[in-house]
């Protein structure tokens, strides 16, 4: 397994896959990076960081029904498992504890 | 693109991404229309070209190691078959790897220089009123000097002369050199030679030589031979002294002048007279400005006659081994004409090996057909099958090109020795050759199997004996044609060969060539006592008779000139000159048509000086002999032909008119290749430089050593130089006789390797009706209708190709034969005898296949369901 450490774009897909809950495949996925960041993303990249979650565990897949829309193929489902809810909540947590380390004065608060 | 992608895509991954891109599809194709959409498609696949989409390697291991797993069981299981199969297919790649060894031998001639687009032989060609038209390889006009000078675009120009036989003296001992020649210093400039010892730079001042290695050897041993003194004789056969400077690597084997030894030209003065002769272009230099510059600067230097025509040609330096066939050329040239024979024999032998080769691995795959089908219901994709086959066939090829690449590297030696030099090829090239052959070969066998048995319905697996399929496809056919036009043109080609071959070994001479002993090309120190030397030499028990001739039958006469009849001034028809000893008719046993030989008051002292025999060279009374082609050109018949006077001349030597004595039967000069050409024979002490001894012994041997001692005695400083009139002879046919052994050999192969295909097809075939045959049996047919009703097929076949490829065989070979000045007329022999020998092989076959099958009971074959 490699590092358990998240990139910022794994991060946004952990997120994305939570947001969509029930139905996170990598189109929703897609739509939802484009959505909220307005990043031109690639198809490519968002099956590959979700092959890479998926070895490191934090996502696991089951595959759903086979859909008329699809060409009747079916759609790869993702959900969070434990772990990455955790290593989400870790980020989050490092991130808050290194905001609130950061001076006020930086920001410009008077 | 979509067939892409799941070749390469994970499975775990596939039916997601399919889906995605299908959607995503949809999606363009209502908002963007169809192009759009498609394209976007094509880059969307294109970006699951990374390693993360892959299949695992475990996948491709599993996958793989079971077909190699099966391909070996199968090899181990079929062990005649497959042995067939190999051996076949690897003599076909060893003789493909050997043609191309040698074939991209003769093509590389004389690229290894540096400078070899840049450089161009000068040639020139002299047409007359009277018929005379030669194209010279060297050149004899001396102003060529100037071209240097007179045209910037030309770097310089080097001149080989002096490139007769040169003695050369070591210490004590004596050489002849052949390829010696006398070179401009600017000669390092044009050509790349290897400099082992000494100096280039300082090399090929006045007085200095240059020696090869193997030279070198001869001359010194292991002494280092730079600053040591050598006497080599000049034009005039006398010995000068030359201090070696430098010895360099022995040109490779692809170089059209094969030197041993470099002198240099010693005087500007000595810049003169014939010579082999190279421009180097400077880098923006054209060619064919240069050629069109030319007339000009011929009509400045020489003034012309009426109906005169001098032209020079420039040849590239590449083009000189397999494109010129000139007068007077180094030594003797290839052709593209053979280099196209032995690519089309061994691309021909190729087709039938692969025919074969395919034909072998589907009937190998029909064993197995239960095998297939079982993998079928087992869910292999038909690209999996496809995969199966291709690393079937790609094993054995590969097994065969292995066996191939060994036995050439061990038979490269022999093969070389048999082609009479080194090769000089690339084996990267090689290499590379034989994996596109494999590759070739072992995809189209390939393809094929997969068409024939992946489309057989293995529902029916039962029934898979049905004669449906297989034996009536067109293809297999096409296939089979194919291998029987291929023989038929090779075998029918090699007997034209033969034939003509056994035609000119057969063909007479014209005089009688045994136990005639020559002492060739010696100077004017030895014929200057002819006269003692013949009867001193008569006196050695063994020895019939001694003559003296100027050109030996095996070589080309070097002069022609116009002939004039009864003191007309206008020549009329223009002649070869030979001349000859009184004696020579007698020795050589010429035939006359009419006349006698030349008159004895002819004879001369050969012991005077050289001076006063050219003194009287123009004034003496001259008898002349003529051939038949001679007197035909005159418009004589023999017995006309003595009742007239002629005179012949080449520049400025003009011989007194007089009487034809007689005339000869035509002879051979030279090979059958070259056509008989007018001849005119005299008597000329100075112009005799062969000796020509008659042996009346059948110990040669002891005659040759007597020969020897005689003359060690009698000429310390000359060299000796005895060969035999019969094996010059053989000499002048050993290419076309090499030729002809290469191309039977190719031939029997070929017909080797046909047969064992069409052995395992004819199997194959009645294989495929079994039934149908034991069905016949039971109901009380005799084997023979049986082997009737096969054999009408085959027949069929065989005569169709013989309609398609006998027309080919004949135009090629009557271009082959159009070589020749004497040649053999195609008849249909060849053609009856290929054709015959082709139906014998398949029906004794045949015949073998339907007796052994009615050894055996038809009940097995049909209860075996």
């Amino acid at each position: 397994m490699r590092g358990t450490s998240l990139g910022e774009f794994e991060e946004l897909v952990l997120l994305s896959i939570a947001i969509n809950d029930d139905d996170a495949f990598s189109l929703s996925i897609l739509e939802e990076l484009r959505k909220r960041t307005g990043r031109n993303i690639l198809i490519s990249s968002v099956h590959k960081v979700l092959v890479r979650l998926e070895e490191k565990g934090f996502v696991t897949s089951y595959m759903g029904d086979p859909v008329a829309e699809r060409g009747g193929r079916a759609k790869k489902l993702y959900e969070l498992t434990t772990s990455g809810k955790e290593v989400l909540r870790q980020t989050r947590e490092l991130r808050n504890s290194m905001w609130s380390a950061a001076p006020d004065l930086l920001w410009g608060k008077s | 693109m979509t067939r892409l992608l799941r070749v390469i895509c994970h499975e775990n991954l596939l039916v997601a991404v399919e889906g995605d891109l299908y959607q995503l599809f949809q999606k363009h194709l209502d908002t963007r229309g169809r192009l759009i959409a498609s394209i976007i498609y094509f880059l969307n696949i294109l970006q699951f070209m990374q390693p993360f989409s892959f299949k695992s390697p475990h996948y491709y291991r599993s996958v793989y190691q079971t077909y190699i797993k099966v391909i070996l069981r199968n090899i181990k299981r079929k062990k005649l078959i497959t042995a067939l199969n190999v051996s076949g297919m690897s003599i076909a790649f060893l003789i493909a790897i050997t043609i191309f060894s040698y074939v991209s031998h003769e093509l590389s001639y004389d690229r290894y220089h540096q400078n070899a687009d840049r450089i161009y032989r000068l040639t020139y060609r002299y047409q007359n009123q009277s018929g005379y038209d030669i194209h010279w390889a060297r050149m004899n006009q001396n102003w060529i000097n100037q071209i240097p000078s007179a045209f910037p675009e030309v770097e310089a120009l080097v001149r080989f002369q002096s490139f007769r036989q040169r003695d050369v003296k070591v210490g004590e001992q004596n050489f002849r050199e052949t390829h010696a020649y006398a070179v401009d210093k600017q000669v390092f400039d044009l050509f790349d030679y290897t400099l082992v010892n000494g100096s280039l730079d300082e090399s090929l001042d006045p007085y200095t030589a240059v020696l090869t290695t193997t030279t070198a050897n001869r001359y010194f041993g292991e002494k280092n031979p730079v600053g040591e003194t050598i006497y080599v004789s000049n034009d005039a056969g006398e010995k000068e002294a030359y201090m070696v400077t430098a010895v360099v690597e022995d040109p490779p084997s692809n170089s059209h002048i094969p030197i041993t030894l470099l002198t240099s030209i010693n005087n500007a003065t000595d810049r003169i007279g014939w010579a082999y002769t190279y421009l180097l272009l400077k880098e923006n230099g054209n060619i064919d400005d240069l050629s069109n510059k030319m007339p000009e600067f011929i009509s400045t230097n020489q003034t012309l006659q009426a109906g005169e025509e001098l032209t020079f040609h420039f040849q590239p330096l590449t083009d000189i081994h397999l494109r010129s066939h000139l007068s007077r050329e180094l030594v003797a040239n290839g052709d593209i004409k053979n280099v196209i024979i032995f690519v089309s024999v061994g691309f021909f032998l190729l087709v039938i090996a692969s025919v074969n080769f395919i034909n072998l691995n589907t009937i190998q795959s029909m064993d197995r057909i239960k095998e297939l089908g079982l993998r079928k219901y087992m869910g292999a994709t038909k690209g999996e099958l496809k995969t199966y086959f291709a690393l079937e066939s790609l094993t054995l090829s590969f097994i065969s090109a292995i066996v191939a690449l060994i036995c050439f590297l061990l038979g490269l030696s022999y093969f070389e020795k048999f082609i009479g030099q080194p090769l000089v090829f690339h084996y990267s090239e090689l290499i590379g050759l034989v994996l596109l052959l494999l590759i070739a070969v072992s995809l189209v066998s390939a393809v094929i199997s997969n068409q024939l048995l992946t489309r057989v319905n293995f529902n029916r697996l039962a029934n898979w004996l049905t004669a449906s399929f297989g034996y009536k496809d067109p293809k297999k056919r096409i296939l089979l044609g194919l291998q029987f036009s291929t023989v038929l043109l090779l075998i029918s080609s090699m007997i034209v060969m033969q034939r003509q071959f056994n035609f000119m070994s057969q063909k007479k001479l014209g005089y009688n060539e045994e136990q005639i002993l020559v002492l060739r090309n010696n100077d004017r120190d030895v014929m200057r006592k002819y006269e003692t030397m013949k009867s001193e030499l008569k006196r050695i028990t063994g020895i019939q008779d001694v003559s003296a001739i100027m050109e030996m039958p095996t070589d080309a006469v070097k002069d022609q000139g116009p002939v004039s009849v009864d003191g007309n001034p206008q020549p009329s028809i223009s002649a070869d000159i030979q001349v000859i000893d009184l004696n020579a008719t007698e020795l050589l046993e010429i035939e006359f048509l009419a006349g006698n030989g030349l008159p004895q008051f002819l004879q001369e002292k050969t012991d005077q000086p050289d001076s006063i025999l050219w003194q009287k060279f123009g004034t003496k009374d001259r008898a002349y002999l003529i051939n038949e082609s001679a007197a035909k050109g005159l418009g004589w018949s023999p017995d006309e032909a003595i009742e007239h006077e002629i005179n012949w001349a080449i520049g400025n030597f003009a011989l007194q008119k007089g009487p034809v004595v007689g005339v000869i039967k035509d002879f051979h000069q030279e090979s059958f290749a070259e056509e008989v050409r007018p001849l005119v024979l005299i008597y000329e002490p100075l112009w005799t430089t062969n000796i020509l001894v008659k042996a009346q012994t059948n110990d040669v041997f002891e005659l040759h050593q007597a020969i020897e001692e005689y003359w060690k005695k009698t000429f310390p400083n000359e060299v000796l130089e005895l060969t035999y009139l019969d094996q010059e002879l053989e000499q002048l046919y050993l290419s076309e006789k090499k030729q002809l052994q290469l191309i039977s050999a190719f031939t029997f192969t070929a017909i080797l390797i046909a047969f064992m295909g069409l052995y395992a097809i004819i199997a194959y075939s009645i294989k495929l009706r079994l039934k149908e045959l034991a069905i016949r049996k039971v109901l009380g047919s005799h084997w023979l209708d049986s082997a009737k009703l096969l054999s009408k097929e085959y027949l069929i076949l065989v005569l169709v190709s013989m309609g398609v490829v006998y027309p080919i065989t004949f135009w090629i070979m009557n271009n082959w034969l159009s070589n020749y000045a004497y040649h053999i007329f195609i008849n249909g022999t060849a053609f009856l005898i290929a054709g015959a020998m082709l139906l014998l092989i398949v029906f004794l076959t045949l015949f073998y296949h339907v007796t052994k099958n009615e050894n055996s009971n038809p009940t097995l074959v049909l209860n075996s369901e």
